[in-house]
C-alpha cells in the first residue's frame, strides 16, 4: 500500500472544511459509521458521510508536559526540581522542566505521580514546587519552595512521545500466582484477561494506512485541541501497532480527559483522552474506517512468561473481548477492558459535536508518517553473570526418611543453612533449613517429611544472577537449589555467595 | 440484603436455615460460614423485598438465632470512576459488570469484601468499609 497514499479522490480537505463552515457536514462516530457500512456497504455509506470520529481513553505511560515557571527574584538555574514531591526532568534551561507521567512521588510512591501532578494542574489546583540549584553568578538563588497553579506558568504544554497504539495485546497469566502488571491484575491459571484499546473506535486503526493522520493533524487531546507532531516511539506499522507523538496546550485541557492513575504494584501513569477526526478522502480510508470490532484482531499474550517475547495463547477479536468473556483452554474467563470504552465513545461523540458546531476544522497533514519503521529489541551486550558461576556444587542432599538429628548434624558439619531433599534418583522433592529444624524442636515434630518445604523455588545454571536475586526478594528466601531440566540437584545458590562475590565489585549486578 | 446469623450451640442440629428457605421461597446465598465449639455464624444475602425483611428477622429470632443486618461493604465513588473496567474481571462473585452503555456498574449487595478490585482501581474510586 503506497500508491497515491493520502490522495483525495472522494473529497478534499477544502471541500470538507467548507461544509463545516456552512453547517452541512455529515459526521458519524466510528461505531455509527461501521453500523451504517454494515447495512449499506461501505461504498454507499462513504458517499453520505464526510468524517468519521474516533476516540480512546487509556493509560498512556509515555506522556508528560513541558512547564516554564518564569524567573524568581533573585533568579535561579534550577538543577533539580519536584512538583508535589514528584521529580521533574531538569536537564533543560533554567526554569524549564518536563514532568513525566510515570515519575513517582518520593513521599507517596505508587500512589501519586507525574500523571496526578498534570491532572492537578489542569484542574487548577495548587501544586508545591521545590527546586535546588548550585548557584551561578547569573543565577545566584540556590533553593526555592513555593506553590504554583497552572495560571502562574508561562507555558504548560503536553508533549506525549507515544500515544494511541493502533491496537495492543490482551493479557493473561498461566502461573500459579497473581501478577501485578501494567496490564492490570492478572489472576493465576488464566483466571482473567485484560485488554487495552478501543477497537472499533481506535483512532489509528480506522485509518489503517495512516493516509490522513500525519504531522500537523489537528486532534482532540485531553479535552482540548492538540496536534500530531510525528510518529510515536515504537511506531510499528507492519504489526498494526503504529503510534503517534502529540502535543497540545495543557492550559486549555480538561481534567475529565487527563487523569492521574496508579496501577497496583506497577507504578503511576496517566489516562489520556485522545480523538481523531478521519476525513473519508479516498476509498481505502472509507473502507478501513468501516472496520468492525469483529474484524480487528489481537493476541492474548501470557504475561506469566517473564520475557520480552511472551507467547500468544490465542488470537481474539475485539468483538469477543468486548462481550466480557473469552474461552481459554475450554474454560470461559472474564475480561476487563483497561481503557474506558465509555469515555472513548464520549470523546468520539464530543469531537463529532465540535465539528457539527463549526468549532473544529480538519487539517491536511504536511507530511505522512513512515510505514516502514520497525520496533527493535535491545540486545544486552555486556556479559551478565549467571548462576553456574557462583553456585556451590559440592553440597550434601538427603532423603526424606532421614532422621532429624542426622539432618541437623549435616547442616552444622557442612556449615550450611539449606539442605535439598531428594528422591532415589536425585530429583528434588523438598528443602529443609536450619529454621525448619528449630521449628521441629519447638513443636515436637519428629519426621523430616513433616517439616520440609515441598514447593521449592529453584534456579537453573544459566539463569542470570539478577533473576535469582529477584526471586529471593519476592519469596523472602536466602537460598535456592540449582536444578537441571529433570529437576536433579546440581548445587545451591545463596544470598551469601552472591554478595561475597559482588559486594567488593560494587554491588549486585 | 445481607445479614449475619449467630446460632447458639443448642441449635447445632436444627435445620433452621433450610426452614427459612422453605418459608420465604427465596434463594439465599451463603457468603461466609464458620462454626466453633460455642456457636455457628453464617453471613448470607438474599433479594427479599423490604417489607419481608422484618419477617425474616422475626423468623430467626423466634428460633433463638441472633440476626444482624449488614451495611454495604463496598463504597464506590462514582465521581472518580472512569469506567475503565479494570476491576470487572477480578471480582470472584461477579458483583461488578459492564452495562450496555459501557458504564461499570456495581452490585454492592453481592460483594464479599475480597479487596481485589480496591487495589486494582487506577483512580482509587473503590473502598471497603470496615463492618
Ligand atoms: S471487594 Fe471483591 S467481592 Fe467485593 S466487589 Fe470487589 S472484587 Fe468483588
Ligand atoms: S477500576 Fe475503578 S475506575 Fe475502573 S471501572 Fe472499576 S471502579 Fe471504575
Amino acid at each position: 500500500m503506497n500508491s497515491g497514499r493520502g490522495i483525495e479522490t472522494m473529497r478534499s480537505y477544502e471541500e470538507i472544511n467548507k461544509k463545516i463552515k456552512h453547517g452541512d457536514v455529515v459526521v458519524l462516530t466510528a461505531d455509527e459509521y461501521a453500523r451504517l457500512a454494515e447495512d449499506k456497504g461501505w461504498e454507499k455509506a462513504s458517499k453520505e458521510v464526510d468524517i468519521v470520529t474516533t476516540g480512546t481513553f487509556g493509560a498512556m505511560c509515555s506522556s508528560g508536559a513541558f512547564l516554564n515557571f518564569g524567573h524568581t527574584e533573585p533568579p535561579m538555574k534550577m538543577y533539580r526540581c519536584w512538583l508535589n514531591d514528584v521529580p521533574a526532568y531538569k536537564g533543560l534551561a533554567a526554569v524549564d522542566a518536563y514532568i513525566g507521567a510515570t515519575a513517582m512521588s518520593e513521599t507517596r510512591p505508587f500512589e501519586y505521580g507525574g500523571g496526578h501532578v498534570i491532572e492537578d494542574l489542569v484542574a487548577g489546583r495548587e501544586v508545591e514546587l521545590r527546586a535546588e540549584a548550585y548557584g551561578t553568578d547569573c543565577y545566584p538563588r540556590r533553593y526555592l519552595e513555593t506553590s504554583i497553579t497552572i495560571y502562574d506558568l508561562n507555558q504548560a504544554i503536553l508533549v506525549n512521545p507515544r500515544n494511541a497504539y493502533q491496537r495492543y495485546n490482551a493479557a493473561t497469566n498461566s502461573t500459579d500466582r497473581v501478577l501485578y502488571t501494567y496490564m492490570g491484575t492478572l489472576l493465576p491459571y488464566y483466571g482473567n484477561v485484560t485488554f487495552s484499546g478501543s477497537g472499533v473506535l481506535s483512532p489509528l486503526y480506522k485509518d489503517l494506512y495512516l493516509e490522513t493522520i500525519g504531522i500537523g493533524t489537528r486532534i482532540f487531546l485531553g479535552g482540548g485541541i492538540g496536534y500530531i507532531i510525528g510518529e510515536g516511539t515504537q511506531h510499528n506499522p507492519g504489526a498494526a501497532m503504529s503510534t503517534i507523538m502529540v502535543k497540545g496546550d495543557l492550559k486549555k485541557m480538561n481534567p475529565r480527559y487527563l487523569r492521574g492513575a496508579s496501577i497496583y504494584r506497577y507504578g503511576t501513569t496517566m489516562y489520556v483522552g485522545l480523538g481523531i477526526a478521519i476525513p473519508l478522502i479516498n476509498e481505502r480510508v472509507a473502507k478501513t474506517a468501516a472496520l468492525k470490532d469483529e474484524e480487528i484482531y489481537t493476541d492474548i499474550v501470557d504475561y506469566g512468561v517473564p520475557s520480552r517475547s511472551r507467547p500468544s495463547v490465542r488470537r481474539v477479536s475485539y468483538a469477543e473481548l468486548k462481550t466480557g468473556r473469552v474461552v481459554i483452554n475450554d474454560r470461559t474467563v472474564r475480561v476487563s477492558p483497561l481503557s474506558s470504552v465509555k469515555l472513548a465513545m464520549e470523546i468520539a461523540y464530543t469531537l463529532k459535536k465540535w465539528i457539527e458546531n463549526g468549532i473544529f476544522y480538519l487539517s491536511r497533514p504536511i507530511e505522512l508518517l513512515p510505514l516502514d519503521t520497525v520496533f527493535k529489541p535491545l540486545e544486552v551486550r555486556r556479559r551478565e553473570p549467571r548462576v553456574f558461576e557462583v553456585m556451590r556444587r559440592d553440597i550434601p542432599t538427603i532423603r526424606s526418611d532421614e532422621d532429624l538429628r542426622n539432618t541437623a548434624r549435616i547442616l552444622i558439619e557442612r556449615g550450611i543453612d539449606h539442605l535439598p531433599v531428594v528422591d532415589d534418583r536425585g530429583r528434588l522433592i523438598g528443602i529443609v533449613t536450619s529454621w525448619d529444624l528449630a521449628r521441629a524442636l519447638a513443636y515436637g515434630k519428629m519426621r523430616l517429611e513433616d517439616i520440609m518445604t515441598r514447593h521449592v523455588i529453584t534456579a537453573t545454571p544459566y539463569e542470570p544472577i539478577h533473576s535469582v536475586v529477584a526471586k529471593m526478594e519476592r519469596y523472602n528466601i536466602s537460598g535456592l537449589p540449582v536444578v537441571d531440566e529433570e529437576n536433579r540437584v546440581l548445587g545451591l545458590v545463596t544470598a551469601d555467595d552472591i554478595s561475597r562475590r559482588y559486594v567488593v565489585r560494587g554491588g549486585i549486578p | 440484603m445481607r445479614f449475619k446469623l449467630t446460632f447458639p450451640k443448642e441449635l447445632a442440629d436444627k435445620p433452621v436455615f433450610s426452614e427459612a428457605i422453605l418459608r420465604f421461597h427465596r434463594p439465599f446465598n451463603i457468603i461466609e460460614a464458620d462454626v466453633d465449639a460455642e456457636k455457628g455464624v453464617i453471613v448470607a444475602s438474599t433479594d427479599l423485598p423490604e417489607d419481608d425483611v422484618m419477617e425474616l428477622v422475626k423468623f430467626f429470632e423466634e428460633r433463638g438465632v441472633r440476626v444482624e443486618l449488614l451495611a454495604k461493604l463496598l463504597e464506590v465513588d462514582l465521581e472518580k470512576c472512569i469506567s475503565c473496567g479494570a476491576c470487572v474481571s477480578l471480582c470472584p462473585v461477579e458483583a461488578i459488570s459492564i452495562a450496555r452503555d459501557w458504564s461499570v456498574v456495581f452490585d454492592e449487595e453481592k460483594c464479599v469484601a475480597c479487596g481485589l478490585c480496591v487495589n486494582a482501581c487506577p483512580v482509587r474510586a473503590l473502598k471497603l468499609s470496615i463492618h
